[in-house]
């Protein structure tokens, strides 16, 4: 079989980064895989083979995992929902030819630019129950402050609220660009066989943005199931592990008690989870495609 | 010659000359975690350092947050990785024993000897600094974990005095909360406070022998005792100020300046907080051992060490001999408000008069580690037992018997034996 010239010069540039993708992705997925069924309890390395011992510790043995697990699976749904229903109506508003567009469509996508430790910072500050900017809210309405980052039952919510609003600019952009790529002849179209207003976003506009909404959950959801920076930042996990995630708990059981196995087991975990939930997904992004 | 043949002929020599410099000096890397109000301490020793050894390129990475829970993401990052540094601070106990277990230290055993330090720092800070008859950590400075701070502004107005007894402690609370006052300030953000608290109440239940044997594994959380630190602890937890959980003990620390609340349970490393606030000790606020524990010394050692893989040890080793020098322990230590490790350092230089009791209390207290920073028998075991207490404060309904079984399941896999 001759391979065209063409051919080899499309491989000859795709090699280097298959190469280090293979390397700097796969290999330490990989790695880690290893690692996760090793007797690697402490800093230095073991890697005396103990089977499926640190998953059935983490499944079976570990409260503070499955606390995690609950976390995540509310956090998770909240979340992506959040982002996207608010991330549409703002994509919907910024293409309806409002006026200062750009001016709105900045402060829309701003968090987008700004690093999680950083909002987390704020919206640490915004809940401080003493000078935080909700508490003097709260206090010029005569209300009592609420103890976000502090109570078992508001730190999650808490969480979850900065979360969207850091990530919603992203879905935000994600549909924007897909309301500007719908053909305006379909949407006449669609109005002069009555469609309009709530109708034509059920029935033309939401189906049109369909491969933008499967992009945004699925960047959305692997976000959910590793997110870290804004929750290290603003509560460590606590309190009580009622903001604990199995991100914070991985970089725990790693680098501070030195369990670089189950680290390792936690981090696997995430990974699986990440792919039962995106494989679909994608595969239904690849069907879009085709039929496309 | 012409002109860019010139040009080209300069720039190489420029080139050579400082590889050759980068060559010939020699790098000291050091990796610590004092960032915060202790910064300008460590920052006048690494001044010493440079002026005393011009030759050698001193590389700073201070590492914030957590005492040192970040600094360890990044130092067990760069020894698994095969680039460690010259040196970098650990807590003596648990944390440095996990280094040491793992082969990843280079006995300081010698040095330890040569310096004449076996004869001059406590055994109990010895044995936190060594691992199976090696020394591998070298101490900077000790810090006191049992410590009860007051304001002494609110003391004086309700007439009331420092309570000796955990009794007196637990029945002075009340009285304060009904003069309008937060009794006890708590800062729970970021891992101390809860730990802290609940590790002086079981100190002071224990006394400093059954302490030691329960770390030491030889009893457990079953005892009467511990039961009854558990009782006293929810008691206290009563008077606590509301926002506890938000707050860091920073944050907590400052409701005791501002007059909000009348005491903190917290280690000496408070006082640079207290002077950077505007306080002066023994006029604004008392500093004394927690009720119960007075005459033990619960003890935190910072510690220096030299990771396996190190070939050129000698700016390690000046850096050693430097840190523990009579003139850098009391300059380090007046600086930040800590004990030096060498108990031949007199008090005549220091002025904070909390700081001078705690160092005549250094030479005379029974000494036990401090679970919540370092002194537990592994890393593990402190982060399990500090989650532990952290539930048993957010579930003021959990049985005694859940809390037991909570407490007995902290973690003691892969503690390493220290003979």
């Amino acid at each position: 079989m001759k391979i065209k010239k063409s051919t080899l010069v499309s491989i000859a540039f795709i090699l280097p980064s298959i190469f280090i993708v293979g390397i700097f992705v796969y290999y330490f997925i990989g790695w880690t895989f290893v690692v996760s069924f090793t007797k690697w309890h402490n800093i230095a390395p073991n890697w005396t083979f103990t089977g499926l011992e640190n998953y059935i510790t983490l499944f079976f043995n570990d409260q503070r995992f499955h606390i995690d697990l609950i976390n995540n699976f509310i956090f998770l749904p909240v979340f992506v929902i959040g982002t996207l229903v608010i991330g549409f109506f703002l994509a919907v508003l910024l293409n309806s030819g409002i006026k200062f567009e750009s001016i709105f469509r900045t402060i829309f996508l701003l968090p987008m630019a700004i690093s999680l430790v950083v909002s987390g910072i704020i919206w640490e500050w915004i809940y401080n129950p003493t000078n935080g900017a909700l508490a003097i809210l709260f206090q010029l309405f005569h209300l009592q402050p609420i103890n976000w980052l502090g109570s078992m039952n508001f730190a999650l919510p808490a969480i979850i609220i900065a979360t969207i609003w850091q990530y919603t600019g992203f879905t935000t952009s994600i549909y924007l660009a897909g309301l500007r790529g719908i053909p305006k002849e379909i949407l006449e179209a669609a109005k002069l066989d009555g469609a309009h207003g709530l109708k034509l976003y059920w029935n033309v506009i939401i189906p049109m943005v369909q491969s933008s909404t499967i992009t945004a959950v699925v960047m959305m959801v692997q976000i959910a199931l590793q997110i870290f920076d804004i929750i290290w930042v603003m509560t460590q996990g606590g309190p009580a592990f009622a903001t604990d995630m199995p991100a914070v708990y991985m970089y725990i059981a790693s680098f501070k008690n030195g369990n670089i196995a189950q680290g390792a087991a936690i981090a696997a975990v995430i990974f699986v989870l990440t792919l039962i939930v995106v494989i679909p997904y994608l595969s239904t992004f690849g069907k879009i495609n085709t039929e496309e | 010659m012409n002109k860019r043949f010139k040009v080209v002929v300069i720039v190489g020599i420029l080139v050579g000359l400082f590889a050759f410099v980068a060559f010939a000096s020699q790098t000291f890397t050091i990796y610590e975690w004092w960032t915060g109000g202790t910064k300008p301490a460590i920052t006048a020793v690494l001044n010493m350092y440079k002026q005393q050894y011009p030759n050698i390129t001193v590389v700073e990475n201070p590492v914030a947050g957590s005492a040192g829970l970040n600094l360890q993401a990044v130092i067990k990052s760069l020894i698994l990785g095969g680039v460690p540094p010259t040196t970098f601070q650990v807590l003596g106990g648990g944390s440095l024993y996990g280094y040491a277990s793992a082969n990843l230290l280079q006995p300081v055993t010698n040095f330890w000897k040569t310096e004449g330090l076996t004869n001059l720092v406590p055994e109990k800070v010895q044995q936190l600094c060594s691992y199976n008859g090696q020394f591998y950590g070298v101490p900077m400075d000790i810090v006191r974990a049992n410590l009860l701070w007051y304001n002494k502004a609110i003391f004086d107005k309700l007439g009331i005095t420092v309570p000796t007894t955990l009794q007196d402690f637990l029945n002075l609370l009340p009285k304060i909360q009904a003069a309008g006052y937060i009794p006890l300030a708590l800062g729970d953000n970021g891992e101390f406070g809860p730990g802290m608290l609940f590790e002086q109440t079981l100190l002071s239940c224990f006394g400093a022998n059954k302490y030691n044997e329960y770390l030491e594994g030889k009893i457990n959380a079953s005892d009467p005792d511990f039961q009854q630190a558990v009782l006293d602890f929810r008691t206290e937890l009563k008077y606590v100020n509301p926002d506890h959980g938000a707050l860091t003990w920073q944050e907590a620390a400052a409701l005791l300046v501002e007059g909000k609340a009348a005491m903190m349970v917290i280690g000496d490393f408070s006082m640079p907080i207290f002077t950077q606030l505007g306080w002066t000790p023994d006029v604004n606020y008392g500093g004394v051992a927690f009720p119960g524990t007075e005459g033990i010394y619960n003890v935190i050692v910072d510690t220096f060490v030299l990771p396996v893989g190190v070939s050129d040890t000698a700016p390690a080793y000046d850096w050693f001999k430097l840190i523990t020098s009579i003139p850098v322990q009391e300059k380090f230590n007046e600086m930040k408000v800590s004990v030096p490790i060498r108990t031949d350092v007199s008090t005549s230089t220091f002025k904070n008069p909390i700081q001078i009791h705690n160092m005549e209390a250094f030479k005379v207290d029974k000494f036990v580690g401090s679970i919540t920073n370092g002194g537990a028998p592994t890393q593990a075991f402190e982060t399990d037992w500090m989650n532990a207490v952290e539930t048993v404060e957010y579930h003021p309904d959990m049985s005694m018997q859940s809390i037991i079984n909570l407490f007995n399941a902290v973690s003691q896999e892969d503690i390493p034996i220290n003979q």
